[in-house]
């Protein structure tokens, strides 16, 4: 391919990097304890709450940055954030309607269907703009077979028992830097509680944006799923564009009970910082799903195209037995854009399977790598682990990379890894070209069909938006 | 620390690199927080180690029955015993160390090693030199417990030569003892270099073998690293492929018993375009013993048309034994095919099934298996004579 496509490919626009103006609410700018107890005490939270962060914030404060990721970034002023900034709205809505129209023109812009008339796709919303959430739709429904679906604000008022019970049980706040922190100063997120024997009827969906300049988003998902449930969980992000990182470290817990099955899925497209590698989201998430009761299911699947750094494992801790644990993604960097992702498998159980399906793409000047574990404890017998990471190079400035980590205690495990690297052959280029297929589009469409494995395994409206977001990121880096 | 003031205290002034020492001393041992240490415990006594100052005894008896098992026609020995070279090869001469060994890390074992080194020897091959087996046989006499020796040797390998080295790390003795060695080879164009390496000790012996080779235009390098037997064994395999037309092949068999720890760390560096690389690597561990393997491939933005491949099998045979495997890719180029495979597994129920219809006791079962697990392997080595002797060895083992 020639160096002209590629500079084409690697040159589209970010289109969701507009600011929405409304009115922000803001707490203090910097980090300390009376941060916290800002937060703690403007979200009105039980006193259990207030210590559970201050808990974190004096743990985090012990804690050292950490040195081994693959990425590269300048030490981040911690004190020069704005932990908490929410849209000022004056009391809760009652209904979309009272919803600050700015706000739902926002929503509007992004294509996600606030309202209800657009929810005939069937998916409940619950959106989150910069700290706080704004809007949950279809709750009455869910709640008529039982389902908790509201911001976790909402459910620390409400449902005490569910959060003193599973919050920071699958993630505790000791577990890393960003998790302690999050634990600390976590403004908002979503919540959902899927009773015994309950299928939820629809996708569950939340929306999250960061809007507000110089805030970092904290938000903190739980998802527990009790027996014999089933959950569609899917996730979507932008951020609008600014010359500063923005930094947004959440943490997602998933818990599922004996043969409940939660499946997750994001699509990222925070705001990836220009093309010369300014501004950008730095995301740093801490994901974990907890496979606690016999038989249970928990399946990660991501694509990744935007933010200026990525830096994040969904996990899987297999502990009932026969347990599954999933993992398939596509990350897609262009640009400065880095990714150091991945996923820990952690058979604890007998029986456990686990399945990594990861496709690296890498253009531009931007570098990716794959960070896995696959951890077979001594009592997992029966351990079946298959693994299977492939990395795709656009351009000779563009690195990618591969971190398997594979730790085997239980002779009775059968493990398998396998990887390649590779460029898009000339001849598949040819041979589309020659079918009257442009060289831009059929890169677009060999990636599409690279990345189809995973994409498959998302959502219909997803796997739709996903397709188009692999190509619209690729745009100018054809090589 | 121990070690260190043993090490002052055994040896001379005019020896010792003293600078190296406290350097070793202010770097400190290797811990599970060292990424390269992760899963690698020192399982024996470091600190109480020290070096032998005593004459060695050219004249025992296990030493001569260890050769005689494998020695061959044309074949030229070399005694590293303690440390200390005991008899002459042509090609030898000592050269200054610090021309030679910047490129290894910089951590504990190499500070230790150069404290000791104040010159090394190195060896020039060249075409008068071919069609002659060289033995390097790296060995304890020591008659205390808890000896050291630090090894350092480095290699030319003259333009368009053609050579083969046999390499055996062993103990003769029954005391522990510990080598800490570092091997330099540097291949000029279009040479050829076959390296067998054994590592394999029934007594107590500590290993840690650093190798470096450095290759340049159309040279080959094919490297056999067999680590069937010793209580700590750790390899530290570097290539540099500086040339282009390079074809490096590194295969590796290492079997764990006991209570042993073995240790396989691999880097391969493509730094010019248009060469090959293969690591090839193959496991059982058997009783309470860890295996590690960490294979790494990195190639530089230049390096295209670069093939590189790694495999890693393993097999585990008792519900004690452990495997830590991370086979790793590094890459910067784009047109390049790069493909790393590890596996780790046990041995299948209905393939001893099989055998066993077939009148074959279950003992006999698992070893075929086993047998042929590792056959891939040793059929790659030329050299029947020692074929049949490693083929011995092995079936004892399993």
């Amino acid at each position: 391919m020639s160096n002209e496509l590629i500079e084409q490919i690697t040159k589209s626009d970010y289109k969701y990097g507009f600011v929405t103006n409304i009115e922000q609410e803001y707490a203090p700018k910097g980090l300390n304890e009376d941060t916290v107890r800002f937060i703690s005490e403007k979200k009105n939270e039980p006193a259990y709450m207030l210590e559970f962060r201050l808990k974190a914030f004096r743990f985090w404060q012990q804690m050292k940055h950490p040195e081994w990721q693959k990425v590269n970034f300048p030490e981040i002023d911690l004190q020069d954030i704005y932990y908490y900034a929410a849209p000022k709205i004056k009391s809760k809505p009652k209904s979309l309607e009272e919803i600050d129209p700015e706000i739902r023109d926002t929503y509007n812009k992004l294509g996600i269907p606030l309202e209800e008339q657009k929810l005939l796709a069937g998916i409940a919303v619950d959106a989150v703009m910069d700290s706080i959430s704004v809007a949950t739709t279809f709750k009455d429904k869910l709640a008529e077979v039982g389902i908790i679906f509201c911001s976790i604000s909402e459910a620390i008022q409400e449902y005490p028992q569910l959060i003193k019970q599973y919050l920071g049980s699958v993630v505790p706040y000791t577990d890393n830097y960003y998790a302690a922190l999050n634990s600390a100063v976590f403004s908002d997120g979503s919540f959902v509680y899927i009773p015994k024997g309950v299928g939820c009827p629809m996708e569950l969906s939340t929306y999250f944006r960061i809007n507000a300049a110089q805030t970092g988003q904290f938000e903190r998902t739980l998802i527990i799923a009790d027996e014999g449930s089933y959950v569609s969980y899917l996730e979507g992000c932008t951020a609008p564009m600014r010359d500063e990182n923005q930094l947004h470290a959440a943490v997602v817990e998933l818990y599922a009970h004996k043969n409940a099955e939660i499946k997750y899925s994001t699509v990222q497209n925070w705001y990836p910082g220009d093309k010369e590698g300014k501004g950008g989201i730095y995301n740093f998430v801490t994901k974990r799903g907890l496979c606690a009761g016999d038989n249970s299911k928990i399946s990660w699947t991501q694509v990744e195209t935007g933010s200026a750094i990525t830096w994040k494992y969904p996990s899987c801790v297999l502990k009932g037995n026969n347990s599954i644990g999933e993992f398939y993604s596509v990350a897609l960097t262009n640009n400065y854009q880095q990714a150091d992702t991945g996923t820990k498998m952690i058979h604890l159980g007998e029986n456990t399977r686990s399945r990594i399906v990861s496709k690296g793409i890498s253009a531009g000047h931007s570098d990716n790598s794959y960070r896995g574990l696959v951890k077979v404890a001594r009592k997992a017998t029966g351990a079946r682990n298959y693994t299977q990471c492939d990395s795709l190079l656009i351009g000779d400035t563009c690195g990618a990379h591969t971190f398997p980590y594979i730790e085997v205690e239980n002779q009775t495990a059968v493990v398998e890894h396998e990887a390649t690297t590779s460029k898009i052959s000339d001849d598949a280029i040819f041979y589309l070209n020659q079918r009257g297929i442009s060289t831009e589009d059929a890169v677009g469409m060999i990636v599409n069909g690279y990345a189809r494995e995973v994409i498959m395994q998302l959502p219909m409206e997803f796997a739709v938006e996903a397709q188009k977001l692999l190509a619209i990121s690729l745009e100018g880096s054809v090589g | 620390m121990n070690l260190i003031e043993n090490i002052k205290k055994s040896l001379s002034e005019n020896i010792l690199n003293l600078s190296d020492l406290e350097q070793a001393l202010k770097v400190g041992l290797p811990n599970p927080k060292t990424e390269s240490w992760k899963y690698t415990p020192l399982n024996f006594p470091i600190s109480n180690y020290e070096i032998s100052t005593k004459e060695i005894n050219s004249q025992n008896i296990e030493l001569f029955k260890y050769v005689e098992r494998f020695s061959k026609e044309n074949d030229i020995p070399l005694y590293l015993l303690n440390g200390e070279i005991l008899n002459v090869i042509p090609n030898l001469t000592k050269t200054n160390i610090e021309k030679q060994y910047n490129y290894f890390i910089k951590d504990f074992f190499y500070y230790l090693n150069q404290s000791t080194n104040k010159e090394i020897y190195s060896f020039v091959f060249d075409k008068s030199s071919e069609n002659k087996n060289y033995s390097f046989i790296v060995g304890a006499l020591a008659e205390d417990d808890n000896f050291l020796a630090n090894t350092s040797l480095s290699f030319v390998i003259k333009k368009d030569t053609e050579i083969e080295f046999d390499f055996y790390f062993t103990n003769f003795t029954k005391k522990s003892f510990l080598q800490n060695n570092y091997f330099s080879f540097k291949l000029e164009e279009n040479a050829k270099l076959k390296i067998n390496i054994l590592e394999d000790d029934p007594n107590q012996l500590n290993l840690i073998n650093n190798f470096y080779l450095d290759l340049s235009d159309n040279s080959q390098l094919n490297l056999s690293v067999f680590a069937i037997d010793g209580i700590f064994t750790r390899n530290n395999i570097q290539v540099d492929i500086n040339g282009q037309n390079c074809d490096a092949l590194l295969n590796g068999l290492y079997i764990g018993t006991k209570k042993n720890v073995v240790d396989n760390h691999i880097l391969v560096n493509h730094n010019k375009p248009n060469s090959h690389s293969n690591q090839f690597f193959k496991g059982i561990l058997e009783d309470k013993s860890r295996g590690i393997f960490n294979g790494k491939v990195h190639v530089k933005k230049d390096a295209q048309k670069t093939n590189a491949y790694q495999s890693n099998k393993n097999i585990l045979t008792s519900a004690d034994a452990q495997i830590f495997t991370k086979p790793e890719l590094e890459i910067y180029a784009d047109d390049v095919k790069c493909s790393h495979g590890a596996t780790s597994g046990f041995l299948q129920e209905n393939e001893m099934f099989y055998l066993m219809t077939r009148g074959i006791s279950r003992e006999q079962s698992k070893s075929l298996l086993l047998k042929a697990f590792v056959n891939e392997l040793i059929q790659k080595i030329e050299n029947s004579n020692y074929v049949d002797w490693l083929d011995k060895k092995i079936d004892n083992l399993i």
